[in-house]
């Protein structure tokens, strides 16, 4: 279905569009990212006025966390209303498989997914946001489309899910005119009360999609090809990770490492001076901060199976380190060889809670 | 008393010791080929010589011969003792190179290969052992060393076999190299002591442990073969055993019990296969019973687990199995069927299988009777997955070709023809009986026999013998397989336990312990006690240099070293160190904690210590045993794996075990005749018992059910245990009662039931759950059920013939397995073949005219119903095989029934015309909702899945709920009541206690950080984790646990930490590895 845009505004179409989900009391309360200040950055913003519904962004591309982890501060404790949300493919995901882990009361979720092919670093945003010509998101989201030079993330530039699974209500520009329409996916008692005429769907959004979708499938393959190159013994690792500050940022943004507390900040990890002397000596010389490897690899353990791809752990990372790239590589291989798609089915058991007799090795 | 010093250790020694003894009271090992504990030095390989540099004359000595006297100072390895040593180990090894012992000895020293070349034709290295044990031990004198120099050699009086010599076999025995054979000096046919416990398959000694789980686990001297008992001689054993525990004046003794009650299990015999001659057994090398075949199978069988057939050690590729030999057979006089030899035929032939897969095997059989539970499953398997061959037909003869001991069988084939096929191993699947001595005793015991000789039982009750007291359990009453046995085990103790309620807990002395000392958080002070286990440890690993290195370890303030560090006295004196020394952490090294650490906790527990501040370094089976050939290794490993339980026990924290007070009353789901049984087995024994019933009477199934296959009148005893039931003031029966909600835990449940009549719910509070719901028949839709009148079901058919509402029926039809053995219902339901029969033999009982036909896969009269399938068969039922892919066809002809069938004995189709068509439906479960609302498992064919299948049939990995009756599988009423005792006695294991002690070493969980993700509770096997769903905290059930350790595992942040393995404590042992 689509969506006309208002007087050619894509801005004030949606803003629209939101209102009236709130006022129709189709949900309670709208979690939507909305620029605040001047346009210039914008953030999630729980609305329940529905007049306070001024400057949503869902297509903005940036992502300042992802919003699965703050779902989850919000859904925890059943929160007994119902509440829009309105993310990412990536993050939609996060929503599914921290449901699993019971930190999402799934049920009180009316999940709205918009499409997404990318989203920017903060610095590189900026830097646009700042530059002579500005920001203009119908050129940016059609050079996406087109494949024109785009700054985006990493974690953006392999994504293969640009459409959100999952949700009740889809938004999305791919395969529209931008500059006159929006295209919509929902039920048709949803389409019905919120007055939007039923039309079969724009002709080209398929097949743009599964352009764009192999292209970055391609991508992707590539990208795993060269980092398998990079990580090819423990020394790389050593190497790769020696930068490793310990800020626990990467672990902070993660969507999916929803622990209260992390091991590594419990006394399991506080080591007594004649501790560390004593591996001095073994080693010769040992590494300030100790146990950074360590810790990287613990949340590989944890997290590789559920990792959802949404790239945080290293936009996060004040260092540059390739954290991403380590949970790519082998978060890949642990969910082929468990047979198992993170965030993609509620149903689908996490491999660390299935007992599996036999496995074929990968 | 003399004092010596020996490597600078001061020694103090009896006199009259040698310098060998004293050095190996000091722990300092000498190396000695010729030396034995038992017998005279000799002096003969001299590689145990020493140097004496003070307090006699100086120079080397043998010091296996060399007395100790006052003030002598020696030393074991310097320069010129090695120099020697090695000199001498090259002339021996020059005797024989490849003498094991000697090169391991040469190796510490640098010798790889002697540089003088072997001459002599023998192995014999002249060490004289031979010699001094025939003379000094056996009193023969039977060997002795003869000429001198270059041409000394061990030998009988003129090389000739001697007369005196008793076979006794010590010479060879004690040889270290295999240069003597007994046989050479003995004039008599030397026999081997062949093994009882592996049918004669593998050898034993004559001091031996009947086999390797034997209880106890004590060695036995067999005195009919042993030389002291024979002779007054030998006492080798004597001499060698280090903990003195050989007594030659041990008699058998009588004593006296005074009893309540006797359970009477003796087991049961195999068929003697010599009486079937005609497969030659004991005739034919290749020829061997299923017995045998089990301990070839097995790992610690005679031939550790290899197929070899015993005629040429060959590894056999075609095995034949042929089956019911001595079952079903009426000329030898086991009319009935034997019930597990279909099973465990298959089993071996699967085991074989595995072992080679190169292997054929052929399973001979006249019906494969896979009744039991999954039973069918495993029979499919072997025959699809596996490629097991089934022949249906029982050979007659066996010939053995005479070149390669091969095995021709002839048998008809599924053409009808015969054909003789070759095969490399028969095997018996020989079936079973009771013993003649078991006979004896039963009428001893004034019990009745049956006519096969196994024990008669009351009627119903299949562990209630006619004496009342007495009760049987397992073969003794009729053959079966290991469930059934352990299911009747529990039954006995039940009947048993019925009439010693009174009595019960009147025996049990408790135990004293101090006061538990305060546990403070200071520095800790660690004791290591270390074990030489005899040699085990101490012949291998440097004990003494453990010692030193433990006390030097942190917070260790004491080590010393004992010869048995389980042994009463060294028990003790930990004890006394641990008040002496004010230890608070005790360390043990020695063997595994699996079998020691109760013993140890239980001694730091008598002297005030939490016996969770106690840590085992198994320095035995991970250590010495398994690097018994490099000792030096071996002692260094010794010393990390101290220094890795003595770097956790420095962060031990006291464990106080959780205990939750019991519930007495039972909740039993289902009132069926299981269920009832049950409850008054449950409240003779003294206890409140809650009987669910969904439907509005009691009796279950049974109230359509009126005769059993031997004649019992169930109706009859229906209206006994019902009024039984109703009348017992013990027993609650709740009618109309449905299960709402069921909450809690082992010892504390909570039920909330619906009663439909009064429409009101009530809460029950029990400590255990027995689950007996029971089983549904198969309502059939095939073979116009439903649809004809006059197809009906056997149950319909017990009916119409109780009330002899059978005019007419003169040609009745029956089909067996509807609804079972088929795709969606893939198992056996037991009981329709005999249900079948008993109908056929009723019908024929009214009209002996009847024409029955009986369409069938195989027939399934397991044990002494098999005698029911004869009397069918002698009284003209006609059995008619048909199989899975051709069931028969029944079709309507003008409203009259036709039933088509291939013959497989003539090869061609019949066709019946009957007037009344009998369905023998099988049995279904339904028992998906309940096994939700408990979290209990399912078989994949709908049955609760026990907690294990031979040997906690009536148990879940949950403690505190029970199965029994059909909910757990198919079965007969009599099959059912022992289940139902059964499941009673496991509920008053748990009843009986006031309180429930939790496992110590269970997780513990830190509140504040814990995310309430639930991965704790997914991971848990025993339901003993939950996250509580109002405060999203992960929650113990801390009787349920079983401290199995998955949780603490799978928890991401350590929440969830497994107490005595927390994660520091893991840290510190794996840090301390690490060096």
């Amino acid at each position: 279905m689509i969506i006309p845009l208002k007087d050619g505004d894509i801005e004030e179409t949606l803003n629209k569009f939101f209102k009236d989900i709130l006022e129709k009391k189709i949900v309670d309360a709208l979690f939507i990212p909305q620029s605040i200040f001047s346009g210039r950055s914008y953030a999630y913003t729980l609305v329940k006025d529905p007049s306070k519904i001024k400057n949503v962004q869902p297509f903005l591309p940036i992502l300042m966390n992802n919003g699965a982890k703050l779902i989850s501060s919000l859904t925890f404790w059943d929160p007994k209303q119902k509440i829009g949300a309105v993310l990412r493919s990536c993050e939609i995901r996060g929503v599914i498989e921290l449901a699993k882990f019971k930190q999402i009361t799934l049920d009180r979720l009316f999940l709205i997914g918009v499409d997404c092919l990318g989203t920017m670093e903060i610095e590189d945003f900026e830097k646009v946001l700042n530059s002579k010509e500005g920001f203009k998101l119908e050129k940016f989201l059609s050079d996406l489309i087109s494949g024109a030079p785009v700054n985006i993330r990493k974690a953006c530039q392999i994504c293969s899910s640009p459409v959100p699974q999952n949700v009740l209500m889809n938004l999305g520009f791919i395969g529209v005119d931008i500059k006159k329409e929006i295209f919509i996916h929902t039920s048709d008692e949803l389409a019905q009360e919120l007055g939007i005429e039923k039309k079969s769907n724009p002709d080209k959004r398929e097949e743009v999609l599964s352009q764009i979708v192999a292209k970055k499938k391609k991508q992707r393959d590539q990208f795993l090809a060269e980092l398998r190159k990079k990580f090819k013994s423990i020394s790389d690792l050593l190497n790769e990770f020696a930068r490793c500050k310990r800020c626990y940022n990467c672990r902070v943004e993660c969507p999916i490492c929803y622990c209260k507390e992390c091991v590594f900040l419990t006394n399991v990890f506080e080591h007594r001076p004649e501790q560390y002397l004593k591996w001095a000596e073994r080693k010769g010389l040992i590494k300030f901060p100790y146990d950074t490897l360590l810790f990287h690899l613990t949340r590989l353990n944890h997290i590789a199976a559920s990792c959802i791809s949404c790239g945080q752990c290293s936009s996060a990372c004040p260092n540059n380190l390739p954290v991403f790239e380590l949970f790519q590589l082998v978060g890949n291989d642990v969910q082929k060889l468990f047979e198992y798609e993170p965030g993609n089915n509620i149903d689908e058991r996490p491999p660390i809670i299935t007992f599996k007799e036999e496995l074929e090795p990968l | 008393m003399v004092n010596i010093i020996i490597n600078n250790q001061k020694i103090k020694i009896e006199e009259g010791k040698t310098i060998l003894e004293a050095a190996e009271k000091a722990g300092i090992s000498i190396p000695t080929l010729c030396y034995h504990k038992a017998l005279s030095p000799y002096g003969a390989c001299r590689i145990c010589l020493v140097e004496i540099v003070g307090g006699g004359r100086p120079g080397l000595v043998a010091s296996c011969q060399y007395p100790v006297k006052e003030g002598l100072v020696i030393e074991t390895d310097t320069e010129r003792v090695r120099k020697t040593r090695k000199i001498m180990l090259e002339l021996i090894l020059a005797r024989n190179p490849n003498f094991e012992r000697a090169k391991e000895i040469a190796r510490e020293y640098g010798i790889i290969k002697s540089r003088i070349e072997k001459k002599e034709k023998d192995d014999c290295i002249l060490c004289g052992l031979c010699v001094r044990i025939c003379k000094e031990r056996m009193g023969q004198s039977v060997l002795s060393f003869i000429n001198r120099g270059y041409e000394r050699k061990i030998g009988s009086p003129f090389d000739k076999k001697s007369p005196i010599c008793m076979g006794c076999g010590a010479c060879a025995f004690i040889c270290p190299t295999g240069a003597i054979k007994s046989e050479a000096f003995c004039e008599k046919d030397l026999i081997p002591l062949l093994s009882e416990f592996e049918k004669g398959m593998g050898t034993r000694p004559v001091i031996n442990i009947l086999y390797p789980q034997a209880v106890p686990n004590a060695p036995v001297i067999d005195k009919e073969h042993c030389i002291y008992f024979n002779k007054e001689k030998c006492q080798i054993c004597k001499a060698v055993c280090e903990a003195d525990a050989i007594d030659y004046t041990m008699e058998e003794k009588k004593g006296y019990l005074d009893v309540g009650a006797i359970i009477f299990s003796p087991g049961f015999d195999l068929f003697d296969p010599h009486l079937k001659g005609e497969y030659g057994y004991g005739i034919y090398k290749n020829v061997i019973t299923s017995r045998q075949f089990e301990r070839l199978l097995s790992a610690s069988g005679p031939s550790q687990g290899e197929i070899i057939r015993p005629s040429d050690g060959k590894h056999p590729k075609k095995i034949a199995f042929i089956s019911c030999v001595g079952s079903r057979d009426i000329v030898c006089g086991n009319e009935y069927c034997s019930s597990v030899c279909c099973m465990y035929s298959t089993k071996e032939a699967i085991i074989a299988k595995e072992h080679d897969p190169e292997i054929e095997a052929t399973i001979f059989y006249m019906d494969i009777r896979a009744f039991g539970k999954g039973f069918e499953r495993y029979f499919n398997s072997a025959r699809d997955n596996y490629g097991i061959r089934y022949i249906k037909c029982m050979p007659s003869k066996i010939i053995e070709l005479q070149q390669s001991k091969n095995l021709r069988i002839t048998y008809r084939n599924d053409n009808n023809s015969f054909v003789e096929e070759e095969f490399d191993l028969v095997v018996l699947a020989t079936g079973m009986k009771p013993s003649e001595e078991v006979k004896k005793l039963a009428s001893k015991l004034g019990l009745e026999l049956n006519e096969y000789g196994f024990c008669e039982k009351t009627d119903f009750f299949p562990t209630q013998t006619k004496t009342p007291g007495i009760f049987i359990c397992g073969a003794i009453g009729e053959p079966k397989d290991i469930p059934e046995t352990i299911v009747e085990a529990s039954s006995a103790a039940a009947e048993a336990s019925k009439l010693l309620s009174q009595a019960r807990g009147t025996l049990i002395s408790k135990k004293e312990y101090p006061e538990e000392k305060p546990f403070i958080d200071e520095e800790p002070r660690i004791g290591v006690f270390i074990c030489h286990c005899g040699r085990n440890i101490g012949g291998v690993i440097d004990v003494p240099k453990v010692v030193e290195y433990a006390r030097s370890l942190p917070y260790v303030v004491f080590a010393e070293e004992y010869l048995y560090t389980c042994s009463q006295d060294s028990l003790e004196k930990i004890k006394e160190e641990i008040k002496r020394q004010n230890l608070t952490r005790v360390v043990v090294a020695s063997c595994t904690p699996t079998t020691h650490a109760p013993l140890f906790r239980d001694t730091i527990r008598e002297a005030g210590l939490n016996p969770y501040l106690f840590e085992m370094a198994s320095i035995r089976e991970h250590c010495s045993w398994v690097h018994m050939k490099e000792p030096g290794k071996a002692t260094e490993k010794a010393k990390e794996l101290v220094a890795m339980a003595v770097a956790k026990a420095a962060l031990l924290s006291p464990i106080r075990q959780v205990s939750v007070e019991v519930n007495k009353d039972g909740l039993i789901i289902g009132g069926g005749i299981t269920g009832m049984i049950t409850a008054i087995s449950l409240a003779d024994q003294g206890f409140d018992v809650h009987l669910i019933e969904k439907t509005n009477q009691l009796g279950g199934h049974a109230n359509n059910l009126y005769f059993t296959i031997d004649g019992k009148n169930i109706q009859e005893f229906l209206k006994r245990i019902i009024e039984k039931v109703e009348k017992h003031e013990r027993i609650h029966v709740y009618l109309n009662a449905e299960v709402k909600e069921i909450s809690g835990y082992l010892g504390n449940y909570k039920t909330i039931i619906h009663l439909k009549d009064e429409n009101k719910s009530m809460e029950l509070l029990h400590g255990i759950i027995v689950i007996a719901t029971g089983a549904k028949e198969y309502k059939p839709t095939e073979y116009f059920y439903g649809k004809n009148p006059n197809v009906i079901t056997q149950t319909e058919f017990e009916k119409k013939l109780v009330k002899k509402d059978i005019s007419g029926l003169n040609k009745v039809v029956m089909i067996q397995c509807v609804g079972s053995r088929d795709e969606e219902h893939p198992y056996c339901s037991r009981i329709c073949c005999s249900h079948a029969i008993k109908n056929a033999l009723k019908l024929k009982e009214i009209n002996p005219e009847a024409q029955i036909i009986i369409l069938y896969r195989d027939i399934r009269t397991y044990g002494f119903r098999e005698k029911y399938y004869l009397e069918a068969r002698r009284k003209g039922v006609l059995f008619i095989q048909y199989n899975e892919k051709e069931k028969p066809k029944v079709n309507e002809v003008n409203g009259k029934l036709q039933v088509k069938v291939n013959d497989p004995v003539i090869g061609e189709e019949v066709i019946f015309e009957p007037d009344l068509l009998v369905l023998s439906a099988g049995i279904y479960a339904d028992n998906e909702e309940l096994s939700q609302t408990l979290k209990l498992p399912l078989t994949e064919d709908g049955f609760f899945m026990e907690a294990h299948a031979k040997i906690r049939p009536l148990d879940f990995t949950t403690d505190g709920i029970f199965v029994a009756g059909l909910a757990h599988s198919p079965r007969t009423i009599e099959e059912s009541i022992a289940q139902a005792n059964g499941a009673s006695i496991r509920a008053v294991s748990i009843l009986s206690k006031d309180k429930i002690l939790a496992k110590a070493e269970i997780p513990k969980v830190n509140e504040k950080w814990c995310s309430g993700c639930g991965i704790c509770e997914e991971v848990c096997p025993y339901n003993a984790r939950k996250v509580d769903p109002e405060t999203k905290i992960a929650e113990v059930i801390e009787v349920l646990c079983q401290a199995c350790g998955a949780c603490a595992m799978a928890c991401p942040n350590g929440v969830s930490q497994q107490r005595y393995f927390e994660m520091k404590e893991i840290f510190a042992i794996i840090d301390t590895a690490l060096g």
